[in-house]
């Protein structure tokens, strides 16, 4: 399995990198500038900052969902892979497992960075409680969503479907955050999508013929 | 067997993605009809504003005193498209109710001049906490912060959470209760903060914490039997982003000679009666109701004085929606609500005071005023119409113009406006869209979603035709689940077309009865999504003509799933020749 | 089923509605050296993929080493070494990559042997697969397959793209090392020489079915052609069943039957016939025969 995954990774650095760069620059912009500064205005800069993460992370994860599923069409790699003792559930579930890193990657530092910043801030208790647990989980089952939504589009052939197709519906899917907010009905309709397309995705890459 | 669960849990699969990306898309269509009706409606000032002018609180001699100029009023005003955007966005309602003296806090913050104070209930211990940081004097005149922290239970106040100070086990929320605004005759300003007083349910009993004094006044104990569910005490008010509610003090000219002589300078100038105080020392504080009942209680005893009044129920497109009480609405199906309780200097005497309610849809204001027994004086809610105002002639603006129809504000946003109409059509369309079981579902289920939080439903569209339908009052069920239905049609037409299409194309894939079934109820049920899920599941088996019967027929069954024949047709075959040894 | 390495039942295959295979059914037993014999595009890839679970029946079933081809458990396929049609590996990796992953896939890995098979081969490590020529390629693939000691070995073309040296020397390193332990080899091709030089048992398809399937003698002993010279026209009519191909020019008609018997001979002989002359084929000209489209159908 840790092969798998290395192999995923390695296959997909560029993901990675990006994500990481952008987590990055992420952290350094909340830090520099919510650190020292007025609540009210660190609480804004950490609502924008999370807003525009979403924003590239979309266009991120997406592409790399969509882009591990149609390029092992195109390179053959599940069909090599399958002559090997190795299932196609494990090699699905390296591919998946590299898509929940790549969000990690991405995600990890900047809510670190606000939890730290709220910490700071003076209001504490009640207003700030659980803020950054809520709002990142909500954004890193978005970010989730928007993979499986990439790997349901990256079974199609047709260029459009993988391009268009899943970019116009990873941004339909993200406006759920915006119609429902960050709260825990949103975390259960999310983590029922995110089930039904790994489920989709599962049955379809198991019956799938690699020719 | 375990094809048949896999192939289900791929159909159920498919089934809520579609559905949840198809509500998704949906939603959005629904609130930029929603942004273009309400903003037209923006236009109409009587269709978001309504104005009870005079009162009729004010004693006489005040109300009828030929000097004023302008009577007393109490003014509802909504600003519909912005309403429209933060009802309908989770993301918003999200961060207003973390801010301070949001709703859903027992805490409120209150700047005094020199420090901070922080006030909330902490569940495990079941104590109130009060925080605060001041500043204070050294005494080499320096200036330090002082941090103040008390725990305040139903048998006292303590710098420590003791077990000597009991527990509250669901204290009611305290709204903060107004300061006192500085008057103009009186030129000074004052800033009093309000002792809180809270109910607890368990208990059954108000308590008064003071935290300067460090002591708690318990009320007596309400009676079981006493129906008594308060949800919110102070100055009950609910999506005061969505809804200002103000009282005007009547304005009486003052005459010339009055006047000093900065006054002098200008032209009309009018004196308030400074009536709109309710001052922290006054007698009353009012508490709602969970039933949209506004009681009193005694500041001073914490026993409950009577009735000051009730939310007044709005309209909607079907009428008058239901209601715990005719005319009372529910604080639940209300999108905004506040009151405003009015006393009179100097002695701070009760008056009365006035409701304001926005509808669940948002599309209706009713401004209520009640008089000291809580006895209903006058209400009114709003319509269609405009005024046009011209001129400025020194004394003020003329109102030149003004045109009212009968046509209810509910009703007005869907039809009064040019264009209104076709965009009214394309949100109705939309709503069919979602499937006639969502939609039987929203019927059903209309009023039990509290009013902003049905505006954020994804699957059940709540705040839809159909949801208005199904709370409409006064009507038998069967008359309006009939007049349900018919709303519905063109969901029920489209889903039935689809239906249609799918046994078709079913029976020609040679899926078996059952498989067929199912699909066709799913897409009878879910309409556009159930018809996405099936072309997304539905194998594409090959097919060829049948030997026996000459129909098409699967090549993945082993019979024809027409005529039941086999592949092997023995008179058919060609005998061949094979060379084999096993 | 236990004795045979595989095992095919009823195998039918359909790709958008045309069928490629009609019901073959296919044993072989453990040790032997199959090759499965076939005109392009005849389905012998298509079998073999849905032997390795890479494909899908639409009826019929396949067992490998004792189960289902669509259950294949890890544990089976580590037994089981493939040489892909065209050699199909991840062109984008390197050689050394490569390796690595299949070396820390797979169940078993003989590094010694392995590393002597790429020093013969002289393979370079560090270019990419893609930069390989189709020899080298090829050499990679039976190295990989190989490396892994697998019971079973499943060739699918190949020989293809490699000159004559180079094929043979690569289908006698296989079979070289690989009978040494009695190992199965299933080995496709249209190259019927190689065939010709290794396989115990030969498997022909033709018209989406395995007309022939026993060893290569046996199917040398079973299949005659005989020319037959008439002093007269010759007859449309030979009644006689399984004929492969008749071919008649006047006087003279051509006739390649299967499973010829004495029966058959018996009625040959009631013919009338002047000459009867049996023509000795070798395995080209009984594959021509078999998979040569038919000229005239036997009716009986």
């Amino acid at each position: 399995m840790y092969t798998l995954i290395k192999r995923e990774i390695e296959d997909h650095i560029i993901y990675f990198l990006g994500a990481l760069i952008l987590s990055l620059l992420f952290t350094a912009s909340i830090a520099a500038k919510g650190f020292g500064g007025e609540p009210a205005e660190g609480l804004g800069i950490i609502l924008a900052a999370i807003g525009i993460t979403l924003a590239c992370a979309t266009i991120v994860i997406c592409a790399l969902g969509t882009s591990q599923m149609h390029t092992d069409k195109n390179r053959k790699i599940s069909a090599f892979l399958s002559t090997l003792p190795v299932s196609r559930n494990q090699i699905l579930a390296a591919r998946v497992i590299t898509g929940l890193l790549a969000l990690l990657v991405l995600l990890a530092a900047p809510a670190i960075t606000v939890e730290i910043l709220l910490s700071t801030l003076r209001q504490e208790e009640a207003v700030y409680r659980y803020f950054t647990v809520e709002i990142f989980s909500a954004v890193y089952l978005l970010g989730l969503g928007v993979y499986c939504t990439g790997l349901m589009c990256g079974f199609s052939s047709s260029k459009i479907v993988v391009t268009l197709g899943s970019l116009v519906l990873s941004v339909v899917l993200l406006t759920i955050i915006l119609i429902k907010g960050p709260d825990i009905e949103t975390l259960i309709i999310l983590l029922v999508y995110v089930s039904a397309s790994l489920a989709y995705t599962w049955r379809k890459f198991s019956t799938i013929p690699f020719i | 067997m375990k094809d048949l669960t896999y192939t289900l849990l791929k159909s159920f699969a498919a089934g809520f993605a579609a559905l949840l990306l198809l509500s998704t898309a949906l939603f959005w269509g629904r609130f930029y009809c929603d942004r273009y009706l309400y903003g037209r409606m923006a236009q109409q000032s009587t269709c978001r504003s309504a104005t009870i002018s005079p009162s009729g609180i004010l004693p006489a001699e005040i109300e009828k005193d030929p000097n004023v100029d302008i009577a007393s009023s109490f003014h509802g005003y909504t600003e519909p498209d912005a309403a429209v955007i933060r009802t309908r966005l989770g993301i918003v309602d999200y961060f207003e109710r973390r801010v301070p003296e949001a709703r859903f806090m027992l805490s409120f913050y209150e700047y005094v001049n020199n420090g901070k104070t922080d006030l909330y209930f902490d569940k495990k211990s079941g104590l109130i906490v009060y925080q605060s940081e001041r500043a204070k004097k050294t005494n080499d005149n320096k200036t330090e912060r002082e941090e103040i922290k008390l725990y305040a239970g139903p048998e006292g106040i303590s710098e420590k959470p003791t077990k000597e100070l009991g527990r509250f086990y669901s204290p009611v929320r305290m709204q903060k209760e107004p300061i006192i605004y500085h008057s103009r005759d009186e030129m000074q300003t004052e800033y009093v903060r309000a002792v809180p007083i809270t109910y607890d349910k368990k208990l059954r009993r108000f308590f008064k914490i003071d935290f300067d004094k460090r002591e708690v006044k318990k009320g007596p104990e309400i009676d079981k039997n006493i129906n008594f569910r308060p949800i919110q005490i102070g100055q009950p008010r609910k999506g005061e982003y969505l809804l200002s509610f103000w009282w005007s003090e009547p304005m009486i000219e003052i005459k010339r000679e009055d006047k000093n002589e900065a006054e002098k300078r200008y032209g009309k100038i009018q004196k308030r009666i400074v009536t709109r105080f309710y001052p922290p020392g006054g007698q009353y504080v009012p508490f709602l109701d969970e039933r949209g009942l506004i009681f009193l209680v005694d500041r001073a005893t914490l026993e409950i004085a009577g009735e000051g009044g009730y939310l007044p129920a709005p309209m909607s497109y079907f009428g008058s929606g239901k209601a715990a009480r005719p005319n009372v609405a529910r604080p639940k199906d209300l999108l905004a609500f506040m009151i405003e309780p009015v006393a009179i200097k100097p002695d701070g005497k009760y008056l009365g005071m006035g409701a304001a309610a926005l509808s669940r849809d948002g599309a209706s204001i009713t401004v209520a005023v009640f008089d000291k027994e809580g006895k209903l004086l006058k209400m009114t809610n709003t319509v269609d119409g405009y005024f046009s105002y011209r001129d400025y002639d020194g004394d003020g603006i003329i109102e030149s113009e003004r045109y009212i129809t009968q046509m209810d504000s509910s009703k007005a946003v869907f039809w009064g406006q040019p264009g209104s109409p076709l965009a009214t059509v394309l949100r109705y369309l939309i709503e069919n869209l979602q499937g006639p079981a969502l939609n039987i579902a929203s019927f059903f289920t209309a009023d039990s979603f509290e009013a902003s939080s049905g505006h954020r439903a994804l699957f059940l569209v709540t705040n839809s035709f159909i949801g208005m339908k199904g709370r409409q009052a006064g009507v038998s069920f069967s008359w309006k689940f009939f007049g349900g239905l018919l709303l519905i049609a063109p969901s029920i037409i489209l889903s039935v077309l689809l239906a249609w299409s799918v046994k078709r194309d079913a029976l020609t894939k040679g899926l078996c009865k059952k498989e067929r079934l199912c699909w066709i109820a799913g897409v009878l049920c879910f309409g556009l999504a159930g018809y996405i899920s099936y072309r997304l599941c539905c194998k594409q088996a090959g097919l060829i003509n049948c030997r026996n019967c000459g129909m098409s027929r699967r090549v993945d069954m082993d019979v024809c799933h027409r005529c039941g024949g086999s592949w092997l047709v023995p008179e058919l075959e060609d005998p061949g020749w094979r060379v084999r040894d096993n | 089923m236990s004795d045979d390495a595989i095992v095919i039942e009823s195998l039918v295959k359909y790709y958008d509605g045309r069928c490629v295979i009609d019901g073959v059914y296919l044993k072989i037993p453990r040790g032997c050296i199959y090759g499965l014999l076939g005109r392009n595009g005849i389905g012998k890839t298509t079998i073999i993929r849905i032997l390795l679970g890479l494909d899908f029946p639409t009826r019929g079933k396949s067992y490998i080493l004792g189960q289902d081809s669509r259950q294949l458990t890890n544990t089976i396929k580590g037994r089981i070494g493939y040489v892909a049609e065209g050699h199909n590996m991840i062109s984008s990796y390197k050689v050394s990559r490569l390796i690595n992953i299949c070396k820390k896939l797979s169940m078993r890995w003989n590094d010694k042997f392995f590393n002597h098979l790429i020093e013969m081969f002289r393979l370079p490590m560090e270019r990419y697969v893609r930069e390989l020529s189709t020899g080298m390629r090829a050499e990679l693939n039976l190295a990989l397959a190989m490396a892994t000691e697998p019971e079973l070995l499943i060739l699918d073309d190949p020989t293809l793209g490699l000159d004559t040296v180079a094929r043979r020397q690569f289908l006698e390193l296989a079979v070289d090392l690989l009978q040494r332990d009695g190992r199965t080899i299933l080995f496709s091709s249209h190259i019927l020489g190689d065939v010709e030089r290794i396989a115990d048992r030969i498997g022909i398809l033709a018209g989406c079915k395995l007309v022939v399937d026993c060893g290569l003698e046996e199917l040398k002993r079973r299949i005659k052609k005989l020319r037959l010279i008439f002093e007269k026209k010759a007859p449309a009519n030979l009644h006689l069943t399984e004929i492969v191909n008749q071919q008649s020019s006047g006087r003279e008609m051509t006739v390649t039957i299967a499973n010829m018997d004495e029966q058959k001979q018996a009625v040959i002989n009631t013919l009338g016939a002047e000459s009867c002359e049996e023509i000795p084929m070798s395995l080209e000209d009984i594959f021509i025969e078999c998979t040569r489209p038919k000229q005239k159908q036997a009716v009986f």
